[in-house]
């Protein structure tokens, strides 16, 4: 596990951009218990959380937003995200998307591969700017939108077709 | 007593001389208002008893607080310096039975000294002149003589229910009060004759019977004996006279709780209504708390479940299909790779294994020994140093340690990640059976609070329905609101057990009087038995016939006051009915009701008996003054009744013009005089027309009052106010 464990070692950013309109707002900042977060209308108990759904909103519409120059803030470590099967489909599908060849990445030296996991990792950022920015752009035209407590979820759902056309 | 005029000089409004002429029946005297109506009352009230209406204070003033207010402001105004004005009014009243004429005067003077200031008499001053049938007059001096000519025209009790005004009514009779009809019948009635002999027979026959022991304790054969049994009966009439106490006392308190029960009992239906339409909104709200609850936490669990869940993979399958074919590109290279170095490896391993022996056969330490003995000991054949066969047994030595020694092979790639993308492979695989069921999960989270909405919407609904009648309910009844209803429902349960105690307990005293009273009589007997002599016969039916006459007298005030009770509720029924019939909206009969202490109460009933609770005002108020007419009409064989006139003042301001004429009708049936200041009949002249024609004969005088001001005028020229009197009948 050693190479997965390396990715996981590593601790993404998000662009500050998003940090009051989606993070702050959608999510516990600091990661707090269930309770907490229905007392404050919260949708997501961690940042890791809504990073991970917007990971995923980026992969699945295949949009991602390089961070180049951007004002980043770190989180926690990849390996400190739940649940584990969940993280670990996020990092198939960042190898999929990806443009590693497998067999070529088991040639590299040392240096080669962690470079590459580096890449990985950036990509990751990427698609969660990407994802993040499809929520914040919904949350600029449609303010509404996010007072439906089942707006995620119809987020999932809509966003494919919407997105796509973008 | 008939009244049969009045004259008031610059009284109040009324600048100079305005004299009123009044005959037996029915007198009224019709004005707007600002007319002088309510200063026409006063002027009665102020000639007998030396008081106004203050209309600031709303309360009677004497003249010694009015002072200059009395006197005419137009009469003031026109009194030069130097001069002085009074302010007089004088009634005349006849006694028809002494055949005399009275003439009461009261009068208050103010002057303008040279200056023009007002100075004001601290007291009126006020004289009787009496005339005889032989036109003899003479000023009536004496005190008591006044006192009691006075009381003649009407006594302070009975003055309440002949004069009032309109305003007053209400409280005339105070239904509310159930000792309210009993002190108006005692007022009104003959009865306090009937408890005067009631309590004249019970003394007497109390002297008697004493009288009667005393003679006893005379004639007795053992005097100690007599004393004791004496004893015995003083202590026996103390507990029945305590007994009395308690049963009063407890009759009292039982009226009392039956008032405050029957009081309740059209509300505590709706109050009992209202607690439990209450405990069934408490347990609403709390099972819509708990719904809401449930929601909040099923509606969370759709969020939570984005993650815990893996809901977020909806629709990422796709996902794992393109990671796949990359895994399956790799697996290819992979094992291609692995067949190909596997394939050089065993090419390299039969180059170095071309011996038939495997290794370490034969075993090294034989291999040794066959070096050392120069044979083989396979073949058994010579093998000296330095032969073929020599060099031959070496290799196998050689040939076990090139083996021990041989190096672990090359790794096909410098790294190897493949049980890791194999792990990240089935773990999408497995993932993927989830995310293809994930709709169905979401679905049925949805459909789940769905169905917990409907239930919230529901109860949600119930409750707002329950809210809603307790609303109706409150608002309807006269519960007045939620937190009295519960106090009415546990004060009625409180009177409703108060009435089985007191109940219980004027049982029990009965019991307990009856016992007294036969050991009672048994004393008698045996003091009887110890008579020697004779009593005399006539102290004996003495007592006796004073007993029957105590007894007597008490069943014939009970006869007599409920006769007049019956006769009462008879009369102002008809009273009511009479003053009602042109108007059909009016329902409800008038009924006595006899309470636990004896005394009775008027209600209303519909003609169902039901008690009526939203009856109007106006028809409260004739509904008293039926009950007043008929204690007056109950008191008509008494000839001091016939005497009083009713004096009021817009009795029926309340009402409409039906009922204003009813009153009218029915007071000039009830009174042998009544004056009735109006404002109901003015430039209102087809009400006149039947005024007149439905009293008829018994119509007395009708006067118009009309102030030379507009109302609003007078009060910035009040110095200019007169009233101008026009006899229209």
């Amino acid at each position: 596990m050693e190479f997965i464990k390396r990715f996981e070692d590593r601790a993404p950013v998000y662009d500050m951009v998003h940090r009051e309109a989606v993070i702050e707002r959608f999510s516990l900042v600091g990661g707090r218990d269930e309770e907490l977060k229905q007392e404050t209308g919260r949708f997501f108990s961690n940042v890791y959380e809504i990073y991970m759904y917007a990971v995923m909103l980026g992969l699945k519409n295949n949009y991602r937003i390089p961070l180049d120059g951007a004002k980043t803030r770190e989180f926690n470590k990849i390996k400190f995200w739940h649940p584990s099967e969940l993280v670990r489909f996020i990092f198939m599908a960042l190898v999929a998307r990806s443009d590693i060849d497998l067999n070529s990445l088991e040639e590299l030296e040392e240096l080669e591969v962690e470079r590459e996991i580096t890449k990985l990792k950036s990509l990751l950022e990427e698609y969660a700017n990407g994802g993040l920015d499809l929520i914040h752009s919904k949350v600029v035209e449609s303010p509404y939108f996010f007072e439906n407590e089942y707006c995620f979820l119809e987020l999932l759902d809509t966003s494919s077709n919407d997105f796509q056309s973008r | 007593m008939v009244i049969k005029s009045i004259t008031l000089n610059n009284f109040q409004c009324y600048y100079g001389v305005v004299k009123f002429e009044f005959k037996e029946g029915l007198n009224v005297v019709i004005g707007d208002n600002g007319a002088g109506k309510s200063k026409l009352y006063d002027a009665f009230y102020w000639v007998l008893y030396d008081q106004v209406f203050d209309s600031l204070s709303r309360d009677l003033t004497k003249t010694n607080i009015a002072k200059g207010n009395l006197v005419s402001d137009k009469a003031k105004a026109l009194c030069e310096p130097g001069e002085m004005v009074k302010a007089e009014v004088e009634m005349v009243v006849y006694n028809p039975r002494r055949e005399m004429e009275y003439a009461l005067t009261r009068s208050y003077t103010v002057s303008k000294n040279e200056l023009g200031a007002l100075r004001q008499d601290p007291e009126s001053s006020f004289s009787i002149l009496q005339t005889d049938k032989f036109n003899i007059s003479r000023p009536m001096v004496n005190q008591g003589d006044i006192v009691s000519l006075l009381k003649g025209i009407l006594p302070d009790d009975v003055k309440p229910y002949m004069w009032f005004q309109g305003e007053q009514v209400d409280s005339l009779i105070d239904f509310k009060n159930n000792s309210t009809l009993t002190n108006a019948i005692n007022v009104l009635s003959d009865i306090r004759e009937f408890d005067f002999y009631e309590e004249v027979s019970k003394r007497a026959f109390e002297a008697a019977e004493k009288e009667y022991h005393r003679e006893l304790k005379k004639v007795s054969s053992d005097s100690r004996k007599n004393e004791e049994l004496e004893n015995q009966k003083s202590r026996i009439q103390r507990d029945l006279t305590r007994l009395g106490i308690e049963k009063k006392e407890a009759e009292d308190n039982l009226t009392y709780a039956i008032e405050r029960k029957d009081k309740l009992l059209n509300k505590v239906d709706d109050a009992q209504r209202i607690k439990a339409l209450n405990a069934k909104e408490a347990n609403l709200k709390e099972r819509l708390k708990e719904i809401d609850g449930q929601l909040v936490k099923m509606k969370a669990g759709i969020n939570k479940s984005l993650i815990s869940r893996n809901w977020v993979l909806k629709g990422a399958s796709f996902l794992v299909e393109l990671f796949a074919e990359k895994y399956d590109q790799y697996t290819q290279n992979r094992n291609r790779q692995e067949a190909e170095f596997s394939a050089k490896q065993k090419v390299l391993e039969e180059l170095r294994e071309d011996f038939r022996l495997p290794i370490d056969v034969p075993e090294p330490i034989f291999v040794k020994q066959m070096l050392e003995k120069e044979r083989c000991l396979v073949c058994d054949r010579e093998a000296p140093q330095g032969s073929h066969a020599y060099h031959k047994i070496l290799e196998l030595i050689e040939r076990s340690k090139a083996h021990k020694q041989k190096p672990k092979p090359e790794p096909i790639t410098k790294h190897d990640f493949s049980k890791e993308f194999k792990s990240l492979y089935q773990n999408g695989l497995n993932l993927q059976g989830m995310i293809n069921h994930a709709d169905h999960e979401i679905l049925t989270a949805i459909g789940d609070i769905l169905e917990w909405e409907g239930k919230y919407k529901a109860t949600k609904n119930e409750l707002e329905s329950v809210q809603k009648e307790i609303m109706e309910v409150v608002n309807a009844s006269s519960v007045g609101s939620i937190d009295s209803s519960i106090d009415i429902v546990n004060e009625f349960q409180s009177q409703h057990e108060a009435i089985v105690g007191f109940e219980k307990k004027l049982e029990r005293l009965k019991y307990e009087a009856e016992a007294k009273e036969k050991e009672g009589k048994k004393i008698d007997e045996d003091l009887k038995g110890l008579s020697t002599g004779k009593i005399s016969p006539i102290l004996e039916e003495k007592k006796n016939v004073l007993e029957d006459f105590r007894d007597i007298a008490k069943s014939t005030r009970e006869r007599v006051f409920n006769r007049l009770i019956l006769q009462l509720e008879q009369e102002a029924n008809q009273h009511f009915y009479n003053m009602t019939a042109e108007n059909k909206s009016v329902r409800g009969r008038i009924k006595r009701e006899k309470q636990a202490n004896g005394n009775y109460m008027p209600k209303n009933l519909d003609s169902e008996g039901r008690f009526l609770t939203s009856i109007n005002d106006s028809n409260i108020i004739l509904i008293k003054l039926a009950v007043i007419m008929a204690i007056i009409s109950a008191k008509k064989s008494s000839p001091a009744a016939d005497l009083y006139p009713l004096i009021t003042d817009a009795p029926t301001s309340k009402f409409g013009d039906n009922y204003a004429i009813g009153f009218c009708r029915v007071a000039s049936q009830v009174y042998s005089q009544s004056i009735v200041i109006s404002k109901d009949f003015y430039q209102k002249l087809d009400l006149q027309q039947r005024l007149f024609s439905e009293v008829g004969e018994q119509l007395g005088n009708v006067y118009l009052i009309e102030p030379s001001l507009s109302e609003e005028a007078q009060r910035e020229h009040r110095e200019e106010l007169e009233v101008r009197l026009t006899k229209i009948r």
